[in-house]
């Protein structure tokens, strides 16, 4: 019943009133509207899976209606470029790799985060003024001021070369100011009693953090992972400045560089690569859309 | 440089040190204790996430506050040497004979003026639009929302494909239909940045669209049906409820989408290489730092930029919390 | 509460200062180490190459092959080689990125011998990238063409792969539509052509209904710079003073506007534009000329070779009337950094292993370009796109301009060459001249 009270569709809770013929007009030109907008949104998309499928001259020639539409003269090629882009130009390794940094970055993100957010939230210390202040001041400096100096940190300071390179692209993406932000931000709704009648079974404080918090926050872990996958996952211009050296351990977005300046590489394939390197955030976000949502619904807006 | 580091962790402790110490003479004047069990557990929790976040946060920032400052070239990076405010009278002097900075000022300026108006009202339509419960307003919204699945790489990728001057070039393919010679969108010096506001809004506003929707839902039924009987119309509801409502959801929503607009920087790049019609700032710090290797001058660009946007922020949060 | 404030003040002050302390030692690592020879667990001696192509291209392929065989030469005495790929990348180059990222860091992690894009080489020389080899070469650099060995202040640097020019492709049947003859052609290829002539041959085209010619205005990057410099200096004028310091009296200078107002011409009459796709010339039968380097001739005898059934060529860079023709010249180099000495015999072997005779044939048939030596390479036909070339190579090249700012003089052509699309060139090239000085100044040691 709600949410068929909207804004605009104060429209709505006037018709429940009219006759019932305006109303249906109504919805007629609502869900005309809704196909149009749909359709100018999705538009490129689907652009971009029908050039995937068709060879350089088949994209060059279609107009009309056949530019978004597959192939289908052609249908032993409908998947060559996806092939090809696999096969020859190796995609499915960055993709890996992709994968794995993600899973990794996913796992400490949620630890390291949660376990600074849970200490700064729940404990009484000497200093806490300091971090709570330094977290607000960092959370508004743009990332990209910093990025040369972090390449500096990175390869000068810590001395990674060669193929320890990586670390530098998956450290990095463990740290998220703005997460211990949201994690705060969660863990100080948690009642304290739950910890107190943990403590008195003496239970230890680590012990309390993953047998109490952590489940008791699964919302909040599944909006700050499905954060981290996203944001490994796109994140393009960082990689590809450690990584440039080492084809094989790029990321699937740096790589798609790469693809570009391949020669004789065809629109078709270039396509290709884009729809699988956004199948799986797609996938993800289909998965996890609750989450996303949460994300802000809960903390995020209280910033 | 590890010399650097070292002092500034000492800086950092230091700092710590005395918030702490304050700390603990107040609690005693109070007659509270800290227990050492308790806040021994608490320092060792934050460790991980305090050595992660000064080698990766802090350190970056603050040497990049300290590059500002130097003549730093990375052809010589034995050679570097403390040069005072000279970077920031050299940049102001590139703005006043209206160099690349000067264009990356505006484009940048452009980008944001039309790009928060643009993705902000286009997501509160499309949430209001679709905040009613009728078939199929699910797939309206998996419609809306499938352009932000795709990362700003790819989009860059696909609207160059979609603006190509040339025939596979979906938009020129269109304008073919009507006899409209091929257009190249991206070199026009006056509607290429456009083009990048029209993509960046197509792909960024479903993600508010959904925060809208969320705080769309949180809105109380009643007032609406209490402004039915007043008699009130659509608008006058969308205008003393609605958006009231949505106050808080619109501030953030604005910030948001206000710094990200600012550091606007892989779309031009990967759209239109670098062109005096498309630079954007975070594009000119990274040319600068990365291409021309004058990573004291793009430093003081990062500083500059970092301070306008941070003030701004400030501002527009301090406006949240008086809400 | 007072103490409290008292306290954070103080912090926030102590922060600050160390902050501001710490500035001074924020670069100031020390990074002139004595490196030692590196081996392998063999005791070979380890000789490290980079080069900016991916592996997967014949270009790619071809140094590995080079590779492959030097370390099967030189097995017997224990020096191994290992080749890296480094893609260069459009957009803000990555290769580039590399190259001086690892120079920066120390410790000896820039590879042996690098190759480099032959501008380059002054930024490279002057900042100690680079080693001068002038004494440990000798008399090994006169087998290669002159004006293609890098040079900084007379001193030898970087040894050309193989030399590259470009010129004007053409597409015979698309000429012969327009009333041009095959003679006529040969005779511009022969004696070279003015800009009139150029600019009759276009007219002709366009009153056939052809896109004269195609620029490749939009190519963007140094492929930009490199294609359409040698049309700026065509009329006399040059870039930037010897030294590489002053572009203010010669990026404005009447010359050069000259060079840059016959680019205009070209635009405003209609010849060329800025929208028209590199492969309509090589796929359709619409666009007359195309400029383009040497690389286009291997793509258009294997892969288009349909399209130009009816035979094709390569014409001369235009020049004015009066003033010397100019060409383009200037591929990638390979250079031994200063890393590289300290196994300084096995890298001098590696470089002439790479630059050979033998290395240079096998390289050069992967790319199409010209090899950089005399000794290779004399018999072209003087009317044979590959003749054309060699002799503009030999007769007229003229390399992009040497100068430490290298990397922004091509940023600035670019936008010069953007800027011309609606500005007029005295305009363009003055705003131009002063921001190109300005960027020669921040970088000038």
């Amino acid at each position: 019943m709600r949410n068929e009270i909207c804004a605009f569709g104060g429209v709505v809770a006037t018709a429940k009133h009219a006759a019932p013929v305006k109303k249906k007009t109504i919805t007629a030109v609502w869900y005309v509207c809704g196909a149009v907008f749909s359709l100018i949104f999705i538009l490129p998309v689907i652009y971009m899976l029908a050039v995937s499928t068709k060879s350089q001259l088949a994209a060059d020639r279609a107009t009309g209606i056949a530019m978004f539409l597959p192939d289908f003269h052609n249908l032993s090629t409908f998947f060559g470029n996806y092939a090809k882009v696999f096969t020859d130009y190796g995609i499915w390794q960055n993709a890996l790799n992709s994968l794995i940094y993600a899973a990794i970055a996913i796992v400490c993100n949620v630890l390291v985060n949660g376990l600074a957010g849970y200490a700064i939230s729940k404990f009484r210390f000497p200093g806490k003024k300091f971090f709570t202040f330094i977290i607000l001041f960092l959370i508004i400096v743009p990332v990209e001021t910093s990025i040369i100096p972090m390449y500096m940190v990175v390869t000068e300071l810590l001395g990674l070369s060669d193929r320890a390179t990586v670390l530098g692209v998956v450290l990095p993406s463990c740290i998220s100011i703005f997460n211990i932000f949201l994690f705060i931000q969660f863990f100080q709704g948690i009642p304290s009693g739950y910890e107190e009648a943990a403590r008195i079974d003496g239970a230890g404080r680590l012990k309390i953090f993953f047998s109490i918090i952590l489940p008791l926050s699964k919302p909040i872990v599944a909006t700050v992972a499905v954060f981290c996958f996203i944001g490994v996952w796109n994140d393009y211009l960082w990689p590809m400045m450690l990584l440039t050296p080492y084809p094989d351990m790029m990321p699937i977005q740096a790589v798609l560089q790469t693809i570009q300046n391949i020669e004789g590489v065809t629109t078709g394939e270039i396509m290709a690569s884009l729809v699988v390197t956004s199948i799986p955030i797609f996938v993800i976000y289909v998965a996890a859309q609750k989450y996303i949502v949460q994300g802000f619904g809960s903390a995020g807006l209280k910033m | 440089m590890f010399l650097g580091a070292l002092l500034v962790f000492i800086a950092m402790a230091a700092a710590f040190g005395t918030v702490a110490v304050a700390d603990v003479i107040k609690a005693k004047k109070s007659k509270e204790i800290y227990r050492i069990r308790e806040y021994g557990s608490a320092y060792l929790m934050l460790l991980p996430a305090v050595m992660l976040a000064f080698i990766f946060v802090v350190l970056p920032i603050v040497y990049s506050l300290g590059y500002a400052f130097t003549d730093f070239h990375m052809y010589y990076p034995n050679d570097i040497n403390f040069v005072g405010w000279d970077n920031f009278v050299e940049l102001f002097r590139e703005i006043s004979v209206k160099g690349e900075l000067y264009h990356a000022i505006i484009n940048t300026a452009i980008f944001v003026v039309c790009v928060v108006p643009l993705q902000i009202g286009l997501a509160l339509v499309l949430a209001l639009f679709t905040n009613r419960k009728k078939k199929g307003v699910k797939i309206f919204k998996v419609c809306f929302f499938t352009p932000v699945v795709i990362s700003l790489t790819v989009t860059s990728f696909l609207w160059v494909q979609i603006l190509a001057p040339n025939g596979s070039g979906m938009l020129n393919s269109f304008l073919a239909m009507f006899g409209i010679g091929p257009i190249d969108f991206l070199a026009q010096e006056d509607t290429a940045m456009l083009w990048i506001v029209l993509m960046s809004a197509w792909q960024g506003c479903g993600y508010q669209m959904l925060i809208f929707s969320s705080g769309l839902t949180n809105i109380r039924d009643d007032l609406y049906e209490a402004a039915s009987l007043d008699g009130a119309n659509a608008w006058k509801k969308f205008l003393h409820i609605t958006l009231p409502g949505l106050r808080s959801t619109l501030l953030y929503i604005t910030i948001t989408v206000f710094v990200g607009a600012c550091r606007v920087m892989i779309q031009p790049m990967l759209m239109t290489d670098y062109k005096l019609h498309t630079v954007t700032l975070s594009y000119y710090m990274y040319q600068l730092g990365y291409g021309s290797k004058l990573v004291g001058l793009s430093s003081a660009v990062a500083l500059m930029m970092t301070v306008v946007i941070g003030c701004i922020t400030l501002l527009q949060r301090k406006f949240l919390k008086e809400d | 509460m007072k103490t409290k404030g008292l306290f954070t003040k103080a912090a926030a002050l102590i922060a600050c200062l160390c902050c501001v302390i710490s500035l001074a030692a924020c670069g100031g690592g020390g990074k002139s180490e004595e490196l030692e020879s590196r081996t392998d667990k063999y005791g070979n001696t380890l000789v490290t190459i980079m080069v900016h192509k991916d592996s997967s291209t014949k270009e790619g392929k071809a140094y590995q092959k080079c590779v492959d065989e030097f370390n099967a030469e030189y097995k017997s005495k224990k020096i191994k080689a290992q080749i890296t790929f480094v893609a260069q990348t459009s957009g803000v180059d990555q290769y580039e990125a590399t190259i001086s990222n690892l120079y920066r860091q120390g410790g000896g992690k820039l590879y042996d011998i690098i190759s480099f894009d032959a501008p380059k080489c002054a930024g490279y020389a002057k900042s100690g990238i680079l080693y001068d080899m002038t004494s440990a070469l000798g008399d090994y650099t006169d087998d290669f063409i002159g004006e293609s060995i890098n040079r900084f202040n007379d001193k030898v640097y970087g040894l050309p792969i193989q030399e590259s020019s470009a010129g004007f492709y053409y597409n015979l049947d698309v000429m012969k539509a327009a009333g041009i003859t095959e003679n006529e052609l040969n005779g511009y290829k022969t004696n070279g052509w003015t800009f009139e002539q150029f600019k009759n041959v276009c007219e002709r085209l366009k009153n056939a209904g052809k896109t004269a010619v195609d620029m490749q205005l939009a190519a963007g990057g140094e492929t930009c710079t490199y294609l359409l410099y040698p049309l700026g200096n065509a009329a006399g004028g040059e870039y930037v003073s010897k030294d590489g310091k002053t572009a203010n009296g010669y990026l404005n200078s009447a010359q050069t506007k000259e060079g840059f107002q016959f680019i205009k011409d070209c635009i405003d009459s209609g010849y060329t534009n800025y929208q028209i796709s590199g492969t309509e010339f090589l796929t359709k039968n619409t666009v007359g000329m195309y400029l383009s380097s040497g690389w286009t001739i291997p793509d258009i005898k294997e892969q288009y070779s349909a399209n130009f059934a009816g035979g094709w060529g390569i014409l001369p860079y235009p020049h004015k009337d009066g003033s010397p023709a100019v060409s383009a010249t200037g591929s990638w180099s390979f250079g031994i950094t200063n890393n590289g000495i300290r196994n300084k015999e096995a890298a001098l072997e590696l470089i002439k292993w790479m630059t050979s005779d033998s290395s240079a044939t096998t390289i050069t048939n992967a790319t199409g370009m010209i090899a950089a030596k005399s000794t290779i390479n004399k018999n072209y036909e003087a009317t044979s796109p590959e003749g054309v070339l060699y002799n503009q190579l030999v007769n007229s090249g003229k390399a992009r301009p040497s100068m430490a700012a290298y990397a922004d003089f091509s940023t600035e052509f670019n936008l010069i060459i953007t800027g011309l699309r609606t500005g007029g060139v005295d305009a363009v090239l003055n705003e131009h001249t002063t921001s190109l000085q300005t960027k020669i100044n921040r970088n000038d040691r």
